[in-house]
């Protein structure tokens, strides 16, 4: 048992060990060293802002270094890099070494790590450098001159690290109280993408506030607890206000990278499924392909996952030469991106459905970046024995998806056109909205040689597609000319699984004539009609009927390359198991007081052991976490069931 | 000045073994001295280490190059050595140079120059009249009087 565990099967837990840093360093500020009045004897430069790791060399002295293979021969052409290592700066042994730093623009505090020096001195202040890591308020200034001396007459002074900025760190000695709000929204309609933040106050005796008035945003703070040798994952927020002190007293606040996700998403295709057969393994590649989309948003935003969960493997089955469906999500909020498609999209599937168990993919940040794939298992046991009064709630208790009027709920046109190969066509349309989130689909097959988008939401659809090339959004082969099927609109029970294309198709047959030659500039313009949700209230009865195209019945064969079948496979996103998921998500809520644990996580699942005896599986939406006096506390808000 | 000649160390059993500025006087200085009797003269750069010392890629790779070169001139097998600061490999190091100045020994030749077209041997220790030259020792001497 992990010590925190332990810990918290104690009636009385020890006080938890906090750590917090405020890293405040400017590793974007370009400094230029030159040697001043003491010259070191190796030294790069170019590279002492890097936070690479100081190589190993032969260094002779101190006795030498061991015969272990651990150290190299010093070789000043080997460019630093991480795996490389860095020579940072390395001084006379026994001397002191003089440094000139100089910055195009303004710097204001300078940070040192160095090894064997006794003190550094600026401007006739000497800062203590025993410890390895030296913060030297310089004030605004564009030059600094430091000297380092020598620990010990034997000793070579080695200096790995010089950067702009500073980094401050506090333990449970300086904390005052640390107060962590850890989000995510599990309501099953318009659910938002929230931010969860950090906030830290401390002692701190010097008077930092001019160079806290320098520290710009977006500086990390880094939060861990809990007890020796088991510590919490570290948590990684933002500084997201200026950092404040007063009467020796340091506030900062941050909140985690979802802030980061303020772009838009660009559109993109996230499947691709070959209408012939639909191999499960195609619909797991749908799957891998959204996963993958999830993947780089979190790259785009600038975030790196702490924790990734690579997806299934994906096997290739048969592929038929024909036409191919893809899906495009329009240009959107990131936050939207992630709502939605998290809120959507988590489907436990049943035996033999496409063979992947469960596709819950989920992004949490509250300070852990984490993409994973697959649905989680419960990790955590709360007794309601242990919490202090319980706040229940019931939301409305939705009993029915409808959808309305085509007509009502036609979103947003796309406009596609490709040129070439002796056609052009305009096409736009929605398959699946909820809210303001959408997916198109489009049927083609032919030689196109580009795609075109023409509309703000599709501007820059990433899409070329060669005849028979590989495609890097698609991931296999494209097929040209545009095919349209018409379906029948009606209203399908979800019992019937006859649910999918969300549009209209039109016939091929009705449009070929007047379909545009290849030097003709005109185009087709098809509508397709997406579904939005309609809620209703209501306690006893799902009525559960969703408008979906029946396309079971449709058109097989045209120019013998499209084929048509089983159109119960065509859930590329699966809008049965979404509204499923939806349907059955439990509208009761509730809260609680805990003891806390510095481990959990939003979504989260936990099993709740009530007074009566019952045990509810629950999943966590918020955590309020407190740090204050050596006593750490919890508020926890759930959500029942598995979301 | 003319090098000393120092008893090689060869017995490193493990990575504990350290590399002190003192090694690399010894080595650099024995090749100074087998250098100056077989050339004459030692070309190799540095000979004198201090603990504010670091060694270099460029020089250890031209001082194996050296010892390479002994070895080769004396017709003996050069060992395996590398840029790996690794125990056996300084013992391969050590253990050449100490091969190259047994051979030497082992012909008697105290002091012999090698230039490009001959060998000059300056001076033979004295054999008595009742020495036998060994098998190896004679092939050897083939080795060098045929080169």
């Amino acid at each position: 048992m992990s010590a925190i565990d332990t810990q918290n099967a104690k009636k009385l837990r020890d006080a938890m060990q906090v750590y917090i840093t405020l890293d405040a360093i400017d590793d974007d500020i370009a400094l230029n060293l030159n040697s001043y009045q003491y010259s070191p004897k190796i030294y790069d430069y170019t590279s002492i802002q890097q936070e690479y790791p100081m190589r190993l060399i032969a260094d002779l002295s101190r006795g030498g270094f061991p015969l272990d293979d651990t150290h190299e021969l010093y070789d000043s052409t080997v460019a630093a890099s991480a795996a490389n290592g860095k020579i940072g700066i390395r001084g006379n042994v026994g001397n002191r070494v003089g440094l000139r730093i100089t910055s195009s623009i303004n710097i204001t505090s300078l940070t040192v790590i160095v090894e064997n020096a006794s003190t550094v001195t600026y401007n006739g202040e000497e800062y203590d450098a025993t410890s390895g890591s030296v913060t030297i308020p310089t004030g605004e200034t564009t030059s600094a001159i430091l000297y380092f001396a020598p620990s010990s007459s034997s000793r070579r002074i080695q200096i790995a690290l010089i950067t702009s900025g500073f980094t401050l760190n506090f333990t449970n000695e300086d904390l005052i109280s640390v107060n962590l709000s850890l989000r995510a929204d599990l309501k099953p309609i318009d659910p938002a993408f929230p931010e969860s933040e950090i906030e830290v106050r401390a002692y701190y005796a010097d008077d930092i506030s001019q160079m806290m008035s320098t520290v710009r945003d977006d500086k990390p703070i880094l939060y861990q607890a809990g007890y020796e040798g088991d510590l919490s994952p570290v948590r990684k927020f933002y500084l997201s206000e200026p950092a404040t002190w007063n009467d020796r007293v340091i506030t900062f606040k941050g909140t985690d990278a979802v802030s980061k996700m303020n772009k838009e998403t660009f559109p993109f295709f996230i499947g691709e499924v070959n209408t012939g057969v639909i191999p499960t393994s195609n619909v797991r590649g749908v799957f891998r392909r959204l996963y993958s989309a999830m993947a780089d948003q979190v790259a785009m935003a600038g975030v790196e996952l702490v924790n990734y969960e690579e997806p299934p493997a994906e096997t290739i089955d048969s592929y038929e030469t024909g036409g191919n469906i893809c899906s495009i999500v329009k240009r959107q909020s990131q936050r939207d991106f992630f709502a939605n498609f998290i809120n959507l999209l988590h489907f436990n599937f049943l035996s033999g459905e496409f063979s992947i168990g469960s596709f819950w993919p989920t992004y949490v940040d509250a300070g852990i970046p984490t993409l994973y794939w697959t649905k989680p298992s419960v990790k955590w046991t709360i007794s309601e024995s242990e919490c202090g009064d319980i706040s229940e709630h019931s939301d409305r208790k939705y009993a029915s998806i409808t959808f309305p009027t085509a007509a009502v709920r036609t979103i947003g046109r796309s406009t596609i056109k490709m040129n070439g190969g002796g056609t052009a066509f305009k096409y736009s349309g929605a398959a699946l909205e909820y809210g303001d989130y959408s997916t198109f689909q489009i049927w083609y097959a032919g030689t196109p040689s580009i795609f075109r988008t023409e509309t703000d939401d599709f501007l820059d659809l990433p899409i070329d597609p060669q005849w028979g090339g590989a495609h890097p959004y698609l991931g296999s082969w494209i097929y040209g000319r545009a095919l349209y099927d018409r379906g029948v609109e009606s209203n399908k029970e979800l019992s019937n699984i006859r649910y999918a294309p969300f549009f209209n198709w039109v016939g091929w047959s009705d449009i070929r004539d007047n379909w545009p030659s290849d030097t003709d500039e005109t185009t087709l313009s098809l509508e397709t009609y997406g579904r939005g949700f309609n809620v209703n209230e209501g306690t006893t009865k799902y009525t559960r009927n969703v408008i979906g195209v029946d396309v079971s019945a449709s058109k097989t064969g045209w120019n013998g390359l499209m084929k048509v079948r089983a159109a119960r496979y065509y859930i590329e996103l699966a809008p049965k198991k979404a509204l499923e998921n939806l349907l059955y998500r439990s509208n009761e809520t509730g809260s609680f007081t805990w003891k806390g644990d510095p481990r959990m996580q939003p979504r989260d699942f936990f099993t709740f052991n009530r007074l009566d005896g019952t045990q509810e599986v629950c999943t966590i939406e918020s955590i309020s976490l407190r740090h204050e006096g050596g006593g750490t506390v919890a508020t926890i808000t759930y959500r029942k069931g598995m979301i | 000045m003319a090098a000393t000649w120092r008893t090689p160390v060869t017995d490193r059993t493990d990575g504990t073994a350290m590399m002190t500025y003192a090694d690399m006087n010894r080595i650099t200085e024995n090749v100074a001295f087998l250098q100056e009797a077989i050339y004459g003269s030692a070309s190799i750069s540095k000979t004198s280490w201090t603990a504010n010392d670091i060694i270099e890629r460029s020089f250890w790779e031209s001082m194996l190059d050296m010892i390479r070169a002994l070895a080769n001139n004396v017709h003996i097998t050069v060992l395996t050595m590398t840029n790996d600061m690794l125990w056996s490999n300084i013992n391969n190091v050590e253990t050449l140079i100490l091969n190259v100045f047994n051979t030497l020994s082992d012909l008697g030749i105290t002091d012999f120059t090698v230039n490009s077209t001959s060998i000059v041997v300056n001076d033979v220790a004295e054999l008595s009249d009742d020495d036998l030259l060994s098998a190896a020792t004679i092939s050897k001497w083939n080795d060098i009087l045929g080169s």
